[in-house]
């Protein structure tokens, strides 16, 4: 999970269609830069565009199982898929 | 005027203008026999390079649609490779999420404790959400909001 706030501005994130190394090339909607995660460190870098070198810090998640998340945080909320 | 040279191959330059050489490098390999469950390499980025004339050239990769990513700081700063750029399904190809509904223990939908699928979890002052990779899978990034703060949750 990344912020997505670089300085005031708030970035939709999407998808560019790209991969490199098989990992997703992000680009915001707002100046199509375009945003990485580069092997060993934290975070999405702006590799491309108008906050080239920018960086969006990460923020902790955890890739589980549902029957142990719930178990942990009872009272999780689930995204209902649309 | 500057000639560009591109892959060892020094291709002829027109005095006054721009000029765009195209590099067409598309190699698609099949998946492996006997194994359906093989993942083929995807084909190799289409990768123009625009002659800056006298200004730096600039590298863009083009993908499904027709659209022309500059990759220039890309290539030149963080050392990434034009043509390893993969797939180039474009933009609207994978539509993200944005402030999706969230489901609370008790809703029609929720899951079942004891279910046994994959997930992403955050925690954020408190707020503890859930997201099925199944969901994820289908739109890889989803623009959430904590109060005022805003993160994407990605897979």
């Amino acid at each position: 999970m990344y912020s997505r706030q670089v300085g005031g501005n708030k970035l939709i994130l999407a998808s560019s269609g790209w991969t490199y190394l098989r990992t997703f090339v992000l680009y915001d909607k707002q100046t199509e830069s375009l945003w990485y995660h580069m092997p060993r460190t934290h975070g999405l870098t702006c590799i491309a565009g108008e906050y080239a070198d920018s960086t969006l810090r990460e923020f902790r998640s955890y890739f589980t199982r549902w029957i142990q998340w719930k178990a942990m945080h009872p009272d999780t909320k689930f995204m209902r898929y649309p | 005027m500057v000639a560009t040279r591109l892959n060892r191959l020094r291709l002829p330059h027109r005095a006054g203008m721009r000029r765009i050489s195209y590099i067409m490098a598309v190699v698609m390999v099949a998946a492996g026999f006997g194994c359906s469950s093989e993942v083929p390499d995807p084909p190799m980025a289409v990768v123009v390079v625009e002659d800056g004339d006298g200004d730096e050239d600039k590298i863009f990769v083009v993908d499904i649609d027709g659209k022309k990513w500059d990759v220039t700081h890309a290539v030149n700063h963080y050392g990434f490779e034009a043509t390893k750029f993969e797939f180039g399904a474009g933009a609207d190809a994978i539509r993200p999420l944005s402030n999706p509904e969230m489901l609370l223990p008790g809703d029609p939908g929720y899951p079942a404790d004891n279910m046994v699928f994959t997930m992403i979890g955050t925690v954020f002052d408190g707020d503890v959400r859930a997201y099925g990779i199944d969901d994820l899978n289908f739109h890889e990034v989803v623009n959430e909001s904590f109060g005022d703060v805003h993160v994407a949750v990605a897979w």
